[in-house]
């Protein structure tokens, strides 16, 4: 099975800035990889130019070390040689052919006998679980089926990658659920690599073993998804991953600044001299405890009072709106609040949960050595 | 899909030579940008050059006018702007012509609209009875040739300044005087009555795509009738209204049957009988620039539309469920109203249809005594004495053959257009973004902004004589399918794009991953998908051609009839009742091929129409 390698890729479509900047990347073998980022980062562009259907302006893209595309010489190898598979956001089902001809129209073009055309067709419906529907045309089948088609016919040719753009976006919150698991079900069942492009960090976080984080045509942090929830690498990562988004306090931010000075001497009198170069403050909500005076903190936590705002429950957990000076954070609770809104509370927080950044939004380490 | 990139890198020899190589392995993986060339070099070929041509005609010297100053043939002259614009003449060649064509075009558009408008709004928002089916019959007139209602207002009203049978109303006993036989009345009234289902398709559909809610709100917070009408619904459609009245406006400019049959007897010049004349009379530099003038207009006209439609951006709104539309109840007016609304109808579709359809069958038109009802000048096999022995209509091997021309080039033309459209949708989606791509956008619309008349000028000037390896192709039925195909270009062009956008390049960009060489992309995956919007873009020009009259006039030569020519002939020589047969049998095709493209398409009549 391969491993893709993206060696500083750009692309530009005649824009002053370029769609994608200078992407290095290697995806390695059978892993589920996920390109994440808000829409027009770059992500969608970059699947495409592993697919073949777009030409890197600069740099080069190789599978196991062999070039797939090339700016500098204009090496191409065109979309069908390179054994991917590409789903579109749309599924793009050939709405004039029956299910099972869309299956097979690949397996045609690869000029396969009927009979193993037939036997691969039975395969995948079964695989797939679509039974049943192969004689119907994609306009009869639901979001969910056509779903279902579009990674049958692409996984017809035996694709060594599969390559999947916004694959549950235009399915309903129940069924995008089921698909998450089936996709994943299917992973483990062919192993092969999968990358796919979201711009739902909980699509991400759930289904990837490695996620790439980018914005603007520039790749963030490409790590496991965990790492990137808990290790940020700058402010951007931190506040595209989770929800609700990580509460920010910035010392040159007039509303926020009085609660990241707060943290920042709580942090001093308790631990060694704090970077002078820290300029943000960021704690995610689940992070933030909060006890009804006079409830009691970890000794080295830091405390402020606060007012809570507006109550949101969920069903399974809380988020709490408080004011923190002037600031409007975020909590996450799991247990029964036992405060009503403007009710007068201190939010709490122990102080290795705290990510730090720098004025350009770089992580710190915070505490100096 | 990607073009190759430009980088600015510097390269020797050797990698310039595999970069060279791999581009052409690209061009033969995705022929995209080789389709794309031919589709440039064509399209300057067949819409850019002849308009050029046109120009130069205007400034340089031709033959027939050697010695009127001391240039040679072929030299720069102002010769023909300082005869048009500012000579003894000119009054009569252009001023005069441009100001009847204005007061024509602004009486028609301004009439039209209001009457369009008035029904739109009664149709669609009011219990009218059979409104349903009057939404459908009020748009027949529209369906027709614009001069059909040229040719039946003579059938009725012509007298004896012009030869052949005597009018309906000749024959009753009144003797209709010149300002209502001929000249601007009869103009603007039978181009009106062409125009105002335009106006009415155009209205009605803004008024049903207007989002009830946006009315429903003002309701709400308490707004009456009127204030809703005036302050709501009013501005909502200002757009629709402006675009209409340009558009007819431009419409009008071009258009020649009308203003030639109901002028010429009373030398009533319109710009476009100008243009003809002058054409006639073998003087292309004045013809030249006469067409740049009218194309003047219409380029300035669809500016003004694109201006406006721009800044009334803020206007354009979403469309709405509008499933809680009330119809109006119109109460005691209901009556009244629906009887004057099918009035309007019987007026512009009964009438004319009918008068044609009764002066064929009699021998001296409105003379209502059995003996003067004859079949003959649709069937009879020998000369009939009153059209100058030409046998009857369908046994007549003039009009056949005409018919048989009209049906070939028409339909070549058609072909051409509608397989051509959707090319240029393929590129234009495929290359989005790139300059081919706006270039063939643009290009392609360019005939949209020229007269029927200033274009078959324009082809003249290309085509009458030989230029390199291309023949002379004046008296060829070539030039009309050619000129046609481009003509109709902008339309196919624009729904061509209009269904490759809606389409995108995902299911053949699919089909690319599955491994499909190009030629199975386009034959598998992109027409059968285009299926109807390509049965749509040959049939829509082929009615168009079917009725094509302003292009054509200058185009057809005795050899090379059309049927639409041949009417103008028949009338020419005073053959009322065969005039008015032709008409009859052009009229009944287009009703075959309208029901044809409703079959194929759904409801495509009134959505083509539109356009």
């Amino acid at each position: 099975m391969p491993t893709i390698e993206l060696d500083h890729i750009s692309k530009n479509f005649g824009t002053p800035t370029n769609a994608v900047e200078d992407l290095t990347l290697t995806i390695p073998d059978s892993e589920f990889i996920c390109l994440l980022g808000p829409s027009g980062c770059g992500k969608t562009t970059t699947l495409r130019m592993i697919a073949g259907l777009e030409m890197p302006t600069a740099g080069d893209i190789r599978v196991d070390g062999h070039v797939l595309n090339s700016a500098r010489t204009g090496e191409f190898v065109p979309p069908e040689k390179r054994k991917m598979g590409l789903v579109f956001q749309s599924y793009a089902l050939w709405p004039h052919m029956t299910v099972a001809q869309n299956i097979r129209f690949g397996l045609e073009m690869q000029r396969k006998s009927r009979e193993e055309q037939n036997q691969r067709i039975r395969d995948l419906v079964q695989l797939l679980r679509i039974g049943g529907l192969e004689n119907r045309y994609p306009g009869e089948l639901s979001g969910g089926q056509q779903q279902r088609v579009a990674l049958a016919r692409m996984l017809a040719i035996s694709p060594g990658v599969l390559l999947l753009d916004e694959p549950l976006s235009n399915l309903d919150a129940r069924l995008r659920l089921e698909m998450r698991a089936e996709l994943k079900r299917l992973h483990e069942q062919i192993r092969n690599t999968i990358v796919f492009v979201t711009h739902d960090q909980l699509e991400a976080m759930t289904m990837a073993s490695q996620v790439a984080v980018m914005q603007e045509g520039q790749l963030q942090q490409f790590a496991p998804p965990m790492e990137i929830y808990r290790q940020p690498v700058n402010q951007f990562v931190a506040e595209f991953v989770g929800n609700p988004p990580i509460n920010l306090f910035s010392v040159d931010d007039p509303i926020t600044a009085s609660a990241a000075k707060s943290i920042l001497d709580c942090l001093h009198c308790h631990h060694a001299p704090v970077h002078e170069n820290i300029k943000t403050v960021g704690l995610r909500p689940e992070a933030l405890k909060i006890v009804t005076p006079p409830g009691a903190s970890a000794p080295d936590a830091w405390a402020h009072p606060a007012m809570v705002e507006t109550i949101l429950p969920t069903g399974a957990e809380w988020i709490v709106r408080l004011k923190v000076g002037e600031s409007i954070v975020f909590a996450l609770i799991v247990e029964e609040p036992r405060f009503r809104s403007q009710e007068r509370v201190i939010v709490t927080a122990e102080s290795k949960q705290f990510h730090f950044f720098d004025g350009e939004g770089r992580r710190q380490n915070g505490i100096a050595a | 899909m990607a073009i190759i990139p430009r980088t600015q890198e510097r390269f020797d020899l050797r990698t310039l030579l595999v970069r060279a190589w791999h581009r052409l392995t690209y061009l033969r993986y995705d022929p995209t940008l080789a389709v794309a060339g031919v589709l440039v070099v064509v399209l300057t070929y067949l819409v850019l050059a002849p308009i050029g041509a046109m120009m130069l005609d205007a400034v340089r010297l031709q033959f027939r006018d050697l010695g009127v100053s001391s240039v040679q043939v072929g030299d720069w002259t102002t010769y023909y702007l300082e005869r048009t614009f500012a000579s003894k003449v000119s009054s009569a060649l252009l001023w005069d012509p441009l100001t009847r064509t204005l007061t024509v075009s602004i009486a028609v558009s301004a009439i039209a609209l209001l009457l369009g408008a008035l029904l739109a709004w009664i149709i669609v928002r009011t219990d009218l009875w059979g409104r349903r089916w009057l939404a459908a019959a009020l748009v027949i007139p529209y369906m027709v040739p614009s001069w059909t209602f040229a040719v039946a207002w003579l059938t009725l009203m012509k007298n004896r300044r012009i030869g052949g049978a005597p009018g309906f109303a000749e024959s009753l006993g009144f003797i209709p005087p010149d300002w209502l036989a001929y000249g601007p009345l009869p103009i603007i009234i039978c181009e009106t009555f062409h125009y105002f289902p335009f106006a009415f398709l155009l209205f009605g559909s803004a008024l049903r795509s207007l989002d009830t809610q946006l009315e429903e709100s003002a309701r709400v917070l308490g707004a009456p009738r009127g204030v809703i009408l005036r302050r709501i619904v009013a501005p909502l459609l200002l757009p629709a209204l402006m675009s209409a009245l340009l558009l007819i406006f431009s419409r009008t400019i071009g258009t020649f049957g009308t203003p030639y049959m109901l002028g010429s007897p009373v030398r009533y010049t319109v710009l476009a009988t100008s243009l003809y004349g002058n054409f006639k009379a073998g003087s292309p530099g004045v013809t030249a620039v006469i067409a740049l003038v009218m194309i003047l207009i219409g380029v300035s006209m669809v500016a003004m539309d694109t201006y406006l439609v721009r800044n009334y951006r803020r206007f354009i709104t979403v469309g709405g469920k509008g499933a809680m539309r009330r119809a109006t109840p119109l109460g005691k007016s209901r009556l009244p109203l629906s009887l004057l609304v099918s009035l309007i109808f019987i007026a512009t579709t009964i009438v004319p249809l009918g008068s044609l359809l009764l002066t064929t069958v009699m021998i001296r038109p409105g003379v209502f005594t059995p003996d003067n009802f004859t079949l003959d000048f649709w069937l009879s096999g020998t000369g009939i004495k009153i059209v100058g022995n030409q046998p009857g209509l369908l046994r007549n091997v003039d009009v056949l053959e005409a018919a048989w021309n009209s049906v070939r080039m028409a339909g070549l033309a058609a072909l051409a257009c509608g397989i051509v459209g959707l090319f240029i949708g393929y590129v234009v989606v495929r290359l989005r973004n790139s300059r081919t791509s706006a270039f063939l956008r643009q290009v392609s619309f360019l005939p949209y902004l020229v007269p029927g008349i200033g274009f078959a000028a324009a082809y003249l000037s290309l085509f009458a004589v030989s230029r390199g390896p291309i023949p002379a192709l004046y008296g060829t039925l070539l030039l009309v399918a050619l000129a046609m195909s481009v003509a109709y270009l902008p339309n196919a062009a624009r729904s061509g794009i209009s269904a490759m956008m809606q389409l995108g390049t995902e299911p053949e960009e699919a089909a690319m991953i599955c491994g499909a060489p190009w030629h199975q992309r386009i034959l598998r995956i992109v027409i059968p998908i285009q299926k109807s919007a390509l049965m749509t873009g040959i049939l829509l020009p082929f009615i168009t051609g079917m009725k094509e009259l302003s292009l054509v006039i200058m185009l057809a030569t005795p050899g090379t009839e059309l049927l639409t020519t041949q009417v103008l002939r028949y009338n020419d020589y005073g053959y009322t009742q065969l005039a008015s047969a032709t008409v009859l049998v052009i009229v009944a095709l287009i009703f075959t091929l309208t029901v044809v493209v409703q079959r194929v398409t759904g409801s495509g009549l009134v959505a083509g129409l539109e356009r």
